[in-house]
């Protein structure tokens, strides 16, 4: 678009050329209009009025009614849910009289007319609020059943009679009956001064329960009398039941209704504070509980095998995980999130994913805090902490720390760990031969791979059966060792002999004691060399505590490692268990022989 | 097109349930009575219940003079009076009979029209044409054609309502008569069957318990801590303050001119060579009195007493800083009134703050509203109080005083602060004013209604006492 353009949209002379000045206006002569003055057009000006000025004016026309109107009367009604007959007036609308029958020429057309005249209040039942003329239908007894049935103490028939009238006149409205209820008793004959007089009774006074009570108990009495409580239709029975009432019960709601309805402020105040409370404890309880069967969806679903999660699959790949989100989060800026401060992530489990996990990790805590031992986690050192703070807190006997998991520690490392990532851990710590052997003397112990219940006192057991499996491994290494070295040692020594016999031209010799002697020999030599093997300790463990303990967890101390692998290999049957028997008591008596030597 | 109702259509009757039967509601009060016709919303004739009497010295007879217009009228020797007596009931029947046909008559039915061609108006004019026309009158009842209503209080006596039915029956020839409480009918007016009614009349204050549109006859409360207690306290405050402030109705002055505020007036006042009975000018007092309430009288409105309060002050003394309200007398005495309008009013809701001199002593604490409410309220089943304080309905000309629903409110609040309190007091001043007659309006031209009245059959079979048979 160029300037041209523009210049010529908005109706602007072309560059370099003035403004032409405005077509002059052509004064136009309009011819005045007949009927007005000169003056009152030329004050109208150039510009038409806004309304046309017209001489015919058109008014709306008359409407066309099609029907007739409507005649009303002022006519008479009768209300048949009156008895006396009251003609009251109300307007209705005119009932055109029918038309006239072809009349026999014997009927005079008056007597229609005449018929209107005379014509009768419509006293036809089309009233139409007659409809709501109702009633109660209340028990009705006659004097001898109420001589047989329903005699009350308390009660005469007269005053019955009264209270069941009130009842149907007031359509068993008791709040009105007992603001009504006001029965006179007839005054009583009595002999004063042997003339009969007649004394008033004073009126009791009777509350609504003892009235409601009277009536239900007639009304029942006379359903059963009426109709046997076996054969009662069900709506009936219902009723019947329903008519049940006791008086004190009610007496107590009303009671009860009074105090409530005469609360004080601070009452009401109070029950306030109360029922907001409640609603907060279920409201978090809800939560709780949620977030707990939550935790134990995520703990209880399988391995992820994905690469994604892969890494962040141990403890440590866990801590990274959370340095990682922790620095994201100062990044952001933003409120952090809590949980993530104190690199405290208990429930990020492998299957977490990337989201939602950080709102979980705080809950996760508090549900796990008070269950789980630490074992070495954040958790522990916040425990201690708090113990620090509190220092007036009860001390937990021995028995009580186990049953709580109690655990205390010198040095906590930080981050949290799994018992399964630990136990785990050693198993696979040495190479991967190594590992399998320990795989399998654990398979012969019929001992899992992964602990079914990994608690800690469990944990620990199975940690130091596993050390034992490794010193094991190693003995049973060292001992392969030593016997193939014997074996060559022995075979050059046969072959010297054999030389230097053949030298001195000797024969074969008995064979047995020169090889016991022999082999003692070289395993003092041996001994000798390598200072104080694993063997020797075993040896002087075996001393102290000779190969009588068989249940190896109750072993204690620090050297009960050795105590455990020979339970171990005790309990243990098959070619394992011998090979390492036979190591074991090779070593001791290579111990013998080693002492028999240096005697 | 249906939408919009047409003059010509009525509603139907399932509609709304009316069946309008040109029956006549009549609501007695101590200060005024309501007449009209059933289904309108207001009543057509409302006239003071007060009455004149003119004693003529050249005739035995006496003349009364009912209305508006002619009781204010300073005639020589005129006296007044109120066949209400001070508990709201009929006291002088003879009077009231005359004084209810004429709020009847004046404005609402007269003497049937007869036959034009027979009433002797269009005959030659040689006879006497007003004797006959007195004589065609005489043997006529002014409510033959119009079944009545009429209202009574929540404490009318038996003999009353008797008399009140032989009147409607034998003097005016109703064919069908109801005495409705009022009570009820204000309840009615607000919607409610059943409520908790508080009539702040003239003379009178009570509470009516209303249930099911029936009355509770143990929870009917009163007091005369009304209206007319408002202006002899206003009389009191009067007479006590210094210099006393002058009462001066409008008919004695002439001409005034303009002072300050608290100056004595300069008036002309009109001189009677007969003057009007005392009555009269008290009469006319009141009706200064009656502007001072409208226009100056507050309640305080809660929350609290006016004397008590926060912090050491006194709610009074809060009031008092308040800007005034101004009053010009009649005869031009004008002052601004302070705290003092709130003091005169605090006597129904405290009886300690009621101004006392020697004929008025203080009322008792029990007679004050929250303790008649209080009263009420305990004297009717403990299930239907919540609901009751759930529908309060506040009637009655002296409760348009200025904070006087706010008032009941928080004392009520305060008095029962667990159950809802919840008021219903119509905005509308001629709703407020006329709440018992708006419900019998509602009553009488209900087409349900129509089996319940008394008809002249029945009174006359059973006599006057069918009253109290059928009119619970």
């Amino acid at each position: 678009m160029t300037s041209a353009d523009v210049r010529d949209m908005l109706d602007l002379p072309q560059d370099g050329q003035p403004r032409a000045p405005p077509a002059k206006k052509q004064k136009t002569v309009e011819k005045r209009p007949e009927g007005i003055t000169r003056e009152l057009f030329a004050l109208l000006g150039e510009r038409a009025p806004p309304v046309a000025i017209s001489d015919h004016v058109k008014y709306k026309g008359r409407p066309k009614w099609t029907h007739k109107t409507q005649r009303w009367e002022m006519a008479p009604f009768t209300n048949p849910a009156r008895i006396d007959g009251l003609v009251l007036h109300h307007w209705q609308k005119k009932i055109d009289p029918k038309p006239v029958p072809i009349t026999t020429p014997g009927e005079t057309s008056g007597s229609s007319g005449e018929n209107q005249e005379t014509k009768p209040p419509s006293t036809d039942s089309s009233y139409y609020f007659a409809k709501y003329n109702v009633s109660v239908t209340v028990p009705e007894y006659t004097d001898s059943e109420y001589e047989a049935s329903l005699q009350h103490e308390d009660w005469t028939k007269e005053e019955t009679d009264y209270l069941i009238d009130l009842c149907k006149e007031y359509g068993l409205r008791w709040v009105v009956i007992a603001d009504r209820y006001d029965y006179q008793p007839p005054p009583r004959v009595e002999q004063v001064d042997g003339t009969p007089t007649a004394v008033a009774t004073a009126p009791k006074t009777r509350t609504m329960e003892v009235l409601k009570a009277r009536y239900y108990g007639v009304a029942r009495r006379m359903m059963e009398i009426r109709t046997p409580v076996p054969s009662m239709a069900k709506a009936e029975f219902e009723l019947y039941e329903k008519m049940k009432f006791d008086a004190s019960l009610e007496a107590t709601r009303k009671d009860m209704a009074k105090a409530l309805l005469s609360r004080t402020t601070s009452d009401l105040q109070e029950e306030e504070i109360l029922l907001t409370e409640l609603r907060r404890i279920l409201n978090t309880q809800d939560k709780l509980l949620e977030d707990r069967k939550e935790l134990y969806a995520r703990l209880e679903s399988p391995q992820s095998t994905g690469a994604h999660s892969r890494m962040y699959d141990t403890s440590q790949g866990l801590n990274q995980l959370i340095q990682m989100l922790a620095a994201s989060d100062r990044g952001k800026k933003r409120k952090s999130i809590p949980g993530l401060n104190g690199s405290i992530d208990m429930g990020s489990s492998p299957a977490m994913g990337s989201s939602g996990q950080n709102i979980n990790t705080g809950s996760f805590m508090s549900v796990k805090d008070t269950s789980r031992d630490s074992l070495g986690g954040p958790s522990g050192s916040v425990k201690k902490g708090a113990a620090a703070a509190l220092p007036e807190r009860r001390k937990l006997t021995a028995q009580e720390e186990r049953v709580y998991g109690v655990s205390h520690h010198d040095r906590l490392t930080s981050g949290v760990q799994f018992r399964n990532d630990r136990v785990l851990k050693l198993v696979q710590a040495k190479s991967n031969i190594q590992a399998q052997r320990v795989q399998s003397a654990l398979a012969q112990l019929e001992i899992p791979a992964k602990l079914v219940m990994p608690t800690a006192r469990v944990c620990a057991e199975y940690e130091r059966l596993v050390q034992n499996i490794h010193v094991l491994l190693d003995i049973r290494k060292v001992c392969e060792k030593v016997e193939s070295e014997i074996k060559v040692l022995q075979a050059q020594k046969e072959e010297r002999e054999r030389r230097e016999r053949q030298e001195r031209g000797e024969p074969e010799p008995e064979r047995e004691p020169r090889e016991e002697s022999a082999k003692g020999g070289i395993e003092g030599t041996e001994s000798a060399e390598g200072g104080r093997g694993p063997a020797g300790q075993v040896k002087e463990e075996k001393e102290e505590e000779p190969n009588t303990s068989i249940d190896g967890k109750d072993a204690v101390g620090s050297g009960s490692t050795a105590t455990t692998a020979a339970t171990a290999a005790a309990t243990r049957p098959g070619s394992g268990g011998g090979h390492k028997r036979s190591a074991s008591v090779m070593s001791a008596v290579s111990e013998k022989s080693s002492k028999r030597q240096k005697k | 097109m249906s939408a919009i109702q047409s003059s010509s259509v009525p509603p139907g009757a399932q509609e709304y349930g009316g069946d309008e039967i040109s029956a006549l509601v009549l609501d007695p009060g101590y200060s005024s009575v309501r007449a009209g016709f059933a289904g309108e919303d207001i009543p057509k004739s409302v006239i003071p219940s007060y009455y004149g009497t003119v004693d003529t010295p050249d005739s035995s007879e006496v003349k009364y003079v009912f209305g508006d217009n002619s009781i204010h009228t300073p005639l020589p020797n005129l006296q007044i009076h109120n066949p209400i007596s001070k508990d709201g009931t009929v006291e002088d029947w003879d009077t009231a009979t005359k004084l209810w046909e004429y709020a009847i008559t004046s404005r609402l039915t007269n003497f049937k029209a007869s036959n034009p061609a027979t009433n002797g108006l269009n005959d030659p004019a040689e006879k006497n044409v007003e004797a006959e026309i007195e004589a065609a009158g005489e043997g006529e009842k002014p409510l033959e054609d119009n079944p009545l209503l009429m209202t009574e209080t929540g404490w009318n006596s038996g003999k009353a309502r008797e008399r009140s039915i032989e009147v409607a029956m034998e003097s005016w020839g109703c064919p069908a008569f109801w005495l409705a409480r009022n009570g009820v009918c204000t309840s009615f007016a607000a919607g409610k069957a059943s409520a908790l009614v508080v009539d702040v009349g003239a003379s009178n204050i009570s509470i009516t318990p209303v249930h099911d549109g029936l009355i509770l006859k143990k929870g009917v409360m009163r007091s005369p801590l009304a209206g007319n207690f408002v202006s002899q306290q206003l009389r009191i405050l009067f007479s006590t303050s210094n210099p006393p402030i002058p009462l001066t109705p409008h008919y004695v002055v002439t001409s005034k001119t303009p002072v300050d505020a608290g100056a004595p007036a300069i008036a002309t006042y009109r001189q009677f060579t007969t003057p009007p009975h005392d009555s009269f000018r008290r009469l006319e007092e009141e009706r200064v009195l009656q502007e001072f309430k409208e226009s100056v009288v507050q309640v305080w409105q809660g929350p609290g007493r006016l004397n008590s309060g926060q912090q050491g002050t006194t709610n009074e003394e809060v009031v008092k800083s308040w800007p005034g309200r101004p009053f010009e007398m009649p005869d031009g005495w004008n002052q601004v009134f302070g705290g003092e309008r709130f003091r005169v009013s605090e006597g129904m809701w405290d009886a300690k703050m009621a101004l006392t001199d020697a004929e008025n002593p203080a009322p008792s604490q029990s007679q004050t509203i929250p303790a008649l409410i209080q009263a009420s309220l305990g004297a009717v089943d403990v299930d239907i109080r919540p609901h009751l304080l759930a529908n309060v309905v506040i009637t009655g000309g002296t409760s348009l005083l200025y904070g006087f629903t706010d008032r009941l409110n928080s004392e009520l609040t305060q008095m029962f602060p667990g159950p809802r309190v919840r008021l219903s007091a119509p905005g509308n001043t001629a709703e407020r004013r006329f709440a018992s007659w708006i419900g019998g309006s509602i009553l009488g031209s209900l087409g349900a209604f129509h089996q319940m009245w008394v008809s002249k059959k029945e009174y006359d079979e059973h006599g006057a006492g069918i009253v109290e048979k059928r009119c619970k």
